[in-house]
C-alpha cells in the first residue's frame, strides 16, 4: 500500500491570524487590535473589521514582511467574507475587494463580490493574479512589488450594519495554486476527496478544492503526479465545479486563463476518472486539460463549458460529453462514443484536432459533434494525417452544408496528396459531410464504405508479399457499378486520357478503373483516374499513342488493386449500393523459384461487413 | 534459349502470341527458341505487369494466359493462342490451347540420335511438308562462281569440319547433299535432286543442323508437332519419324498416339556403305522396272511359285544397284511414285489380312480402303473434306471425328467416319469444318477400328481372300472391319469384311529402306518385295507375302571351250576320266512307239531344267547303243523325264538299261558352250571333243568340277593329221 500524497505549491501569506501586520483603512478600525477568534476559516482566528455606513472600510497586511512574487499562471488566494452582504455595494461598485498593493496606502482594488454575489455566501477563497488581473481601482501609485494584500467592504449610503466586524480575512496565501497528487497506488489511489479532505482541513485551507453540499469547487492546479513523483489516481462519481476565478474583477481577468487546469505527468502516472462532471462556473480560466505523460482513462465523464482539452495517443476518453468545452487536441487519442457538443471552438477551427499519421478508425467511432456559436468545424486532420482516414457511427450536426466553408464537417491541413476519408455508419442533419481543404490537397469522402480485402498466401500459409491483385466488377448489375460500360469518346492529349462515359460512372478521384478494348492498346489499363464531372474523368497514358481511340473501349471499377503487403494484405474501402459480384486474381512473379499459380478470386460484395478473401496460391512447378 | 522479348508479341485484343523474330532461313538472322516452360514463366511474368510495355499486350487486366500442368505440358486459356510460326520457335513438350471444337495442341517431340540426322515426319498417311525441326543453323549465299561445285560463303565462319554429316540444301536450285568436308568459308557435297545440282552465285544455302540438339543428352532434334486440330486428334496423334537421306542409312520409328510432353522418336542415319554411288547415276538408270501387285514368281527355283506384291526387274544391274535404287525412290525429296504413292510416304506392306463377305466389284492394286462408322446421311449440303473434322452439330457435340471416306458429297451419301468420341445416332445433324452438313439417317454400327488404306496386293479367291496392305492412317482394321472402297470417292457398296477366323489380321515389320537390306552383293528383300527370278541369285534371301524366307537357287554355269564350230561336243557327268554311262538307270521298259515319259531311277537335282538344243539324256538300247533325247521337262517326284515322241518298238530298251545326262551334245558353232543348272554339290563333268571332218583332230577330252561358282573345262584341240 502506499498511500496518496498531497501537497501544494502555496505560500503562506498570512494564516496566523492576529494583527501585527494588518493595517486597518478606513474607520472602525478598532477591532484589527483583537484576533477575531468567534469566526474564522483556517487555524485558531483571522482579522476582522467593523463595516459603516456610506464608506469604505477594510484593511492591508503586511504578510511576509516584505515583498512576494506571484508565479505565472499563479494567484493570491485568500479566504474573505463580509456577513452582511445585504449592506454592501454592488461588486461592480466595490462592495467587497481584495487589496493588493505594494504599501498599505498604495494599491490596486479588485472587486471580488457585493451584494448580489454573497447572498448566500460566507468565505469565500478569492484568487488575484496581480500580473494579469486588470484592478477596478488604485490607491495611490502602487509599485512594481506586491507586500501587502488587504480587504475593503464598500457599502451604500443608506444601510449597513453598526455592529460588529462583518468584514474578515483568513488563510492568505500565494503561489501557482496547485496541488500535487503523488504515489498511491490501485488500492489506495490519490482522489479528489482525498484532496479536498486533506488540502481542506481547517490547519490548511489551501482554498483550491472544497466540497460544498456535496460537490466539489476547486481552482488552481491539480497536477496529478508531479515530473519527479508518479501518482496513481483514481476517482469516480464526482461533480466538480470550477470556480469563475477570472471573475475576481470586474473585468474578470483576475487569474489567467491558464489558471485552472488539470494535468496529468510523470510517465508512471496513471490517472482514471470515470463519471465525474468537471463544470466551469466562469467564463475565464474555465479549466484546462493537459495529458502530457503517462496513462489517462476517461469514461463516462462530462466536462461542461470547460477550457481545452490537449491529450496524446495514448489518452482515452470514451462515452463522455463535452459540452461547450474548448478545442479538444487528440493525437491519436481514443474518443469512441463521446459527444463533442456546442464546442466553444474559434472560427475556421475544430471541436477537435487530429494531426497524427494514424487512422481514426476505431478510435473516433458513435462520437457526435454539433456546432457550437462560432462558424467551426468538427474536426480538423492536420498535415500529418493519413491518408486513408475511417470514421464509424459518428453524427454531426449544426455544421455548414457547403464544403469551404469555415464551418464545413471536416477540414484538412494537408496541401498536397490525395485523402480518402471513409464514413462508415456515420449521420448529418442534412448539412451533408462537408469539406474545407487546402489547395493540392484532394479528399474523397467515402460515405459508408466497407473494406474488401484479400489474402494472398503460399499453401504453407505463408503470407506473400508483392503479389499483384486485381479485382474488377463481373457482371452489370442495376444500380451497380461500371461493368463493361460503354464508352462515348477516348481521346489523349499529353499523356492524359480523357474518357467521356455514356452514362454517370459514379467515380470519385483516385478510384480504379480498367479499359479495355480500345485501340490503341495503350488506352487499355488500369488506370487511377481523377474525376472531371459524372460522366468524364482522366487518367494517363503514354503520350505517343494515337489522339482517338478507336476500338470499343468498355471500363469496369477495380475496387481493389496492388500488391500485397508484408502481411499478404491488400484492402480498400468503398461504399456500395448493392451487392455486386466481382471478380479477378492474384499472381506472383518470381525469376526464380518459388514459382506462383494465378488464383483466381470471385466474390459477391456484403455492403455491410465487406469481404476478407484469402487467396491461396498454389506452386507452379 | 531462352524467351527473347524482341522476338515475340502478345496482342490482348485477340490474345495472338506471335513470333516476330527471325525466321530459321533468313540469311544472317537470330532466331530463338525457348522450352514451353520459359514461354509459361515468360506469360507469367507479364501476366503480373501493372502495365504492358512495348507490343507484348499482357498486364493485370489480362486473365491468365497459360497453365502449367508439368513444366512441359502448357496450356495456353483464355483466348491466348499461338500459331505454327511460333511453334516453331517453342519446344520440350506439349502446348495446348482453345476448346471444344477449336482446341489445338503440339506435342513435343525428342529424337534421341546422331546430331547429323535429318528427319521426315509422316502424319495421316502424308510427309509434313515443312521440316523446319531440320534447319536450326542460318541460311546463307553462295558467293562464288557460277556451276561451282563447292560452296563458297565468306561469311559463313564455321570452323573446319564442323558440318561434316550434315545435310545441306540448295533452297535455290532444290538440290540437296550430305555434307563430306568444310572450311571456314566452303562446304563440300555432291548435291542432287535439284535443277542444276551446284552453285551459282548467290544462291541460297541451309545446312540442316537440327533444331535445339542437345549433344551431351543425345538428343539431335527438339520440336513440336500438331496432333490436334478443331479439337479433334490428327490420325489419333500418331506420327512416324524417317530417316530417309540418300547415302546413309534409312530408319524409321512410330509413336502410335503422342502422349502431353515430349515423345520419343529414335532415328539414327550413318553413312551406308553400299549406297556409294553417284544420285545422279542412280536417277539416270531407266532400265529397272516394276509390276506392282500380287505377283506370282518362283523364286526359290522349286518350281513353285511365291507370292509377291512387286516383281521387279533389275535390268542389267548389280543387285546392289537395284538397292541403291530403291532408295533413290524412297528417299527424301522423292519424286517418284511407289504403288500410286510418293516414294518419301510410300512404307511398304505394314499388314496382312483375310477377308470374306466380298461385295460389288473387288479391289485392285493401288486402290485404297477407308473404314471406320458408316454414316448414311440425307440433306447432304456442302462439300465434304476428306481428313476433316465431322462433329455433332451443337455447341457442345455429342460425338465427333475425322471423315475417312466419302461416298458422294450431296443430297444423301455416306461418310465413313473415324468416330473419336460419342456415338452417331440417327435424326442427327452434323456438320464438317467445311461446311459440310446433312442428317444422319439411320444409327450407325460403331466400329473400333477405323482408317484409310493401301492394298498393294490382292489375292482375291473369290469372295474371301488375303489383302496385303500399307495403312495409310488409323488403326489397323480387327475382326469384322468392313472395308470400303476408298479411293477419292469412295463406294459403300463396294467392300469386304476382315476375317481373322483362321489368321488374325497381321502386322509386317517394316523395312527401311523398302527394297530391304543389301549386303552389297546380295540382298535381303523385305517382306513381299519380289524380283523376277532370274535376277535373284542365292545368296539373296527374299520373302514371301506369307512372310516365309526364300533362298533363289544357286544357277551355276559349266562353260566348255577349246573348240571350234563345227567340233562335236559331248559333255556329261566323269566317271574316272569317262562318261558316267551308268548315272542313272530306266525304271521301265520301253518297247512302243510313241513314248514321251521315260522313268528313270533318281533324277539328279541339278540336272537342267530342260535340255534345250545343247544337251539331253542318252538311253541306252538293248542293241547296246545310246540313243539322244533332248527333254523337256522332268520331275524330280516321279524321276520323268519328258521327252519328244519316240518309237522304242523296234530297238527297245530294257529296264534296268543305263541313262545319263549329257548336258552339252551337239555340233557347236562357237569355240565354247555353255550349260547351267542349280546347283547341289560339287560335280565332276567329263567333256569330250571329236571332229572327223575336213580338219580332223584327235579325240579331246577333259574333266572339269561345277562348284558353288560354276565350273570350267577345256580341251587342248590336236590335229589328227
Amino acid at each position: 500500500m502506499a498511500a496518496p500524497v498531497y501537497a501544494t505549491d502555496l505560500t503562506d501569506f498570512w494564516v496566523t491570524g492576529g494583527t501585527t501586520t494588518v493595517t486597518a483603512i478606513g474607520t472602525g478600525g478598532a477591532g484589527l487590535g483583537n484576533p477575531e477568534t468567534d469566526f474564522f476559516i483556517q487555524s485558531t482566528s483571522c482579522v476582522s473589521k467593523a463595516a459603516w455606513t456610506n464608506a469604505t472600510k477594510g484593511f492591508i497586511i503586511d504578510g511576509v514582511a516584505g515583498n512576494f512574487t506571484v508565479p505565472t499562471d499563479g494567484a493570491v488566494i485568500a479566504f474573505m467574507k463580509y456577513d452582511a452582504a445585504g449592506s454592501l455595494d454592488t461588486k461592480a461598485n466595490g462592495g467587497l475587494q481584495m487589496i493588493i498593493g505594494s504599501t498599505s496606502s498604495a494599491y490596486y482594488h479588485f472587486y471580488v463580490g457585493g451584494k448580489t454575489t454573497l447572498a448566500f455566501d460566507s468565505w469565500i477563497p478569492y484568487t488575484v493574479d496581480p500580473n494579469t488581473a486588470t484592478a477596478d481601482n488604485t490607491t495611490g501609485s502602487p509599485g512594481t512589488n506586491e507586500r501587502w494584500v488587504g480587504v475593503l467592504a464598500t457599502l451604500p449610503t443608506t444601510s449597513g450594519p453598526t455592529k460588529g466586524n462583518p468584514i474578515a480575512m483568513d488563510a492568505i496565501r500565494y503561489g501557482r495554486c496547485r496541488i500535487d497528487y503523488t504515489v498511491g497506488d490501485s488500492g489506495t489511489p490519490a482522489t479528489f476527496a482525498g484532496a479536498e479532505a486533506y488540502g481542506n482541513d481547517v490547519s490548511r485551507r489551501w482554498g483550491l478544492l472544497e466540497l460544498l453540499k456535496g460537490a466539489y469547487q476547486t481552482q488552481g492546479f491539480h497536477s496529478i503526479g508531479t515530473s519527479g513523483t508518479a501518482c496513481y489516481f483514481s476517482d469516480a462519481n464526482r461533480v466538480i465545479f470550477i470556480r469563475p476565478s477570472g471573475a475576481n474583477n470586474v473585468s474578470n481577468d483576475s487569474v489567467s486563463n491558464a489558471f485552472n487546469r488539470f494535468e496529468i505527468i510523470n510517465a508512471s502516472t496513471t490517472c482514471i476518472w470515470d463519471n465525474i462532471l468537471f463544470q466551469a462556473l466562469g467564463t475565464r480560466a474555465r479549466g484546462r486539460f493537459y495529458h502530457t505523460a503517462g496513462t489517462f482513462t476517461v469514461t463516462n465523464c462530462q466536462f461542461v463549458n470547460t477550457g481545452l482539452m490537449s491529450l496524446l495517443s495514448t489518452s482515452s476518453l470514451t462515452n463522455c460529453i463535452m459540452r461547450s468545452s474548448g478545442v479538444i487536441t487528440a493525437p491519436g487519442s481514443t474518443l469512441n462514443g463521446t459527444k463533442i457538443l456546442t464546442n466553444r471552438a474559434g472560427t475556421n477551427l475544430s471541436a477537435l484536432v487530429w494531426d497524427v499519421a494514424t487512422d481514426a478508425d476505431g478510435k473516433l467511432d458513435n462520437m457526435e459533434f454539433s456546432k457550437g456559436t462560432n462558424a467551426h468545424h468538427a474536426i480538423t486532420f492536420g498535415t500529418s494525417s493519413p491518408t486513408t482516414i475511417t470514421m464509424r457511427g459518428a453524427d454531426f450536426t449544426g455544421f455548414s452544408s457547403s464544403n469551404d466553408n469555415d464551418a464545413s464537417v471536416f477540414k484538412f491541413l494537408r496541401t498536397s496528396g490525395n485523402v480518402t476519408l471513409n464514413l462508415i455508419g456515420c449521420t448529418h442533419d442534412g448539412s451533408g459531410f462537408t469539406i474545407d481543404d487546402r489547395a493540392g490537397c484532394t479528399v474523397t469522402v467515402v460515405i459508408d464504405p466497407v473494406t474488401t480485402s484479400v489474402n494472398v498466401k503460399d499453401r504453407n500459409k505463408n503470407n506473400i508479399q508483392n503479389a499483384r491483385v486485381f479485382v474488377e466488377t463481373a457482371a452489370t448489375a442495376t444500380g451497380g457499378e461500371m461493368f463493361e460500360a460503354a464508352v462515348t469518346s477516348l481521346t489523349q492529349s499529353a499523356g492524359t486520357a480523357t474518357c467521356t462515359m455514356t452514362a454517370p460512372h459514379k467515380l470519385a478521384t483516385n478510384d480504379y478503373v480498367v479499359i479495355r478494348g480500345a485501340q490503341p492498346d495503350g488506352y487499355n489499363k488500369v488506370a487511377q483516374v481523377t474525376v472531371s464531372s459524372t460522366t468524364v474523368f482522366t487518367y494517363t497514358v503514354p503520350s505517343g499513342i494515337a489522339g482517338t481511340a478507336t476500338g470499343t473501349p468498355v471500363v469496369s471499377l477495380v475496387p481493389l488493386y496492388g500488391l500485397t503487403d508484408a502481411s499478404g494484405n491488400i484492402s480498400s474501402s468503398k461504399t456500395w449500393g448493392i451487392a455486386q459480384d466481382l471478380k479477378g486474381w492474384a499472381r506472383k512473379k518470381n525469376t526464380s523459384s518459388p514459382f506462383y499459380k494465378d488464383a483466381d478470386i470471385a466474390y459477391t460484395v456484403n455492403i455491410t461487413a465487406g469481404n476478407t478473401t484469402n487467396v491461396v496460391l498454389q506452386p507452379d512447378e | 534459349m531462352a524467351m527473347v522479348d524482341g522476338d515475340w508479341s502478345i496482342d490482348r485484343a485477340t490474345g495472338n502470341i506471335r513470333y516476330i523474330g527471325d525466321d530459321h532461313t533468313l540469311s544472317g538472322g537470330s532466331p530463338s527458341y525457348a522450352t514451353v516452360i520459359q514461354f509459361h514463366r515468360w506469360l507469367q511474368a507479364f501476366a503480373d505487369d501493372a502495365e504492358f510495355t512495348g507490343d507484348d499486350e499482357l498486364d493485370i487486366i489480362d486473365q491468365n494466359p497459360s497453365n502449367r500442368s508439368t513444366d512441359n505440358i502448357i496450356t495456353l486459356v483464355n483466348g491466348f493462342n499461338v500459331d505454327a510460326t511460333a511453334i516453331e520457335h517453342l519446344y520440350d513438350g506439349t502446348i495446348i490451347q482453345g476448346s471444344g471444337l477449336t482446341e489445338e495442341r503440339w506435342d513435343g517431340i525428342v529424337n534421341f540420335g546422331s546430331p547429323t540426322n535429318h528427319i521426315q515426319v509422316i502424319q495421316n498417311g502424308a510427309i509434313l511438308s515443312d521440316d523446319f525441326w531440320n534447319y536450326g543453323w542460318e541460311a546463307g549465299t553462295h558467293t562464288g562462281a557460277n556451276d561451282a561445285s563447292v560452296l563458297t560463303d565468306s561469311t559463313l565462319g564455321a570452323t573446319v569440319d564442323q558440318f561434316v554429316g550434315y545435310t545441306i540444301k540448295n533452297i535455290t536450285d532444290g538440290s540437296q547433299g550430305i555434307i563430306t568436308a568444310n572450311t571456314a568459308t566452303t562446304v563440300t557435297a555432291t548435291l542432287y535432286g535439284g535443277t542444276d545440282n551446284d552453285w551459282d552465285t548467290g544462291d541460297v544455302h541451309h545446312i540442316a543442323v537440327p533444331l535445339n540438339g542437345d549433344s551431351a543428352q543425345g538428343i539431335s532434334h527438339r520440336f513440336m508437332i500438331k496432333t490436334r486440330d478443331n479439337g479433334v486428334d490428327i490420325d489419333r496423334r500418331r506420327l512416324i519419324g524417317t530417316t530417309r537421306r540418300y547415302g546413309n542409312t534409312y530408319s524409321e520409328f512410330k509413336i502410335n498416339g503422342t502422349g502431353q510432353g515430349n515423345n520419343v522418336f529414335a532415328l539414327n542415319d550413318s553413312a551406308d556403305l553400299n549406297n556409294t554411288t553417284p544420285w545422279a547415276t542412280i536417277n539416270a538408270i531407266a532400265d529397272i522396272t516394276n509390276t506392282e501387285g500380287l505377283r506370282l514368281i518362283d523364286i526359290s527355283g522349286d518350281g513353285s511359285t511365291e507370292e509377291y506384291y512387286s516383281e521387279w526387274d533389275r535390268g542389267a544391274n548389280s543387285i546392289n544397284t537395284f538397292y541403291q535404287y530403291g532408295k533413290l525412290l524412297q528417299a527424301d525429296g522423292s519424286v517418284y511414285t511407289l504403288n500410286s504413292l510418293n516414294g518419301e510416304s510410300f512404307r511398304g506392306i505394314t499388314h496382312h489380312y483375310q477377308y470374306d463377305n466380298e461385295t460389288g466389284t473387288n479391289f485392285t492394286t493401288n486402290d485404297v480402303g477407308c473404314y471406320g462408322t458408316n454414316v448414311v446421311f440425307t440433306g447432304g449440303s456442302g462439300t465434304a473434306v476428306l481428313g476433316e473434322e465431322i462433329f455433332e452439330d451443337s455447341a457442345t457435340p455429342t460425338w465427333k471425328g475425322r471423315i475417312v471416306g466419302i461416298d458422294d458429297n450431296t443430297g444423301t451419301g455416306s461418310i465413313i467416319v473415324d468416330v473419336e468420341s460419342g456415338t452417331v445416332t440417327t435424326a442427327e445433324t452434323f456438320s464438317t469444318t467445311n461446311g459440310f452438313a446433312g442428317t444422319v439417317s439411320g444409327t450407325p454400327t460403331a466400329q473400333n477400328a477405323a482408317g484409310r488404306l493401301i492394298f498393294y496386293a490382292v489375292d482375291d479367291d473369290g469372295t474371301t481372300g488375303n489383302m496385303y496392305v500399307q495403312v495409310l492412317a488409323g488403326v489397323a482394321p480387327v475382326n469384322n472391319t468392313r472395308i470400303f472402297f476408298g479411293n477419292a470417292t469412295a463406294d459403300v457398296a463396294r467392300f469386304h469384311d476382315v476375317d481373322t477366323t483362321s489368321q488374325a489380321v497381321l502386322e509386317r515389320t517394316i523395312s527401311t529402306p523398302f527394297v530391304g537390306a543389301s549386303t552389297g552383293s546380295a540382298l535381303i528383300g523385305a517382306y513381299g518385295l519380289g524380283l523376277q527370278a532370274a535376277d535373284t541369285a542365292a545368296a539373296d534371301t527374299y520373302f514371301d507375302l506369307s512372310n516365309t524366307a526364300i533362298t533363289p537357287p544357286n544357277n551355276v554355269t559349266f562353260t566348255a571351250s577349246g573348240f571350234i564350230s563345227g567340233d562335236y561336243v559331248l559333255c556329261t557327268e566323269d566317271n574316272g576320266g569317262d562318261i558316267n554311262y551308268t548315272q542313272m538307270a530306266l525304271n521301265a521298259t520301253y518297247n512302243s512307239a510313241g513314248v514321251t515319259t521315260i522313268s528313270v531311277n533318281a533324277i539328279p537335282s541339278d540336272t537342267p531344267s530342260s535340255a534345250g538344243t545343247k544337251g539331253g539324256i542318252r538311253i541306252q538300247r538293248d542293241n547296246g547303243l545310246y540313243s539322244l533325247h533332248r527333254y523337256s521337262a522332268f520331275d524330280t517326284g516321279t524321276d520323268d523325264f519328258t521327252i519328244p515322241s519316240t518309237d522304242f518298238s523296234s530297238n527297245n530298251a530294257t529296264s534296268g538299261n543305263n541313262v545319263f545326262v549329257t548336258y552339252l551334245d551337239l555340233v557347236t558353232s562357237g569355240t565354247s558352250e555353255n550349260f547351267s543348272y542349280v546347283y547341289s554339290s560339287d560335280r565332276t563333268h567329263f567333256l569330250r571333243v571329236r571332229d572327223g571332218g575336213a580338219t580332223p583332230i584327235k579325240t579331246a577330252e577333259a574333266t572339269g568340277v561345277m562348284g558353288t561358282n560354276g565350273g570350267v573345262a577345256s580341251v587342248n584341240r590336236i590335229s589328227d593329221t
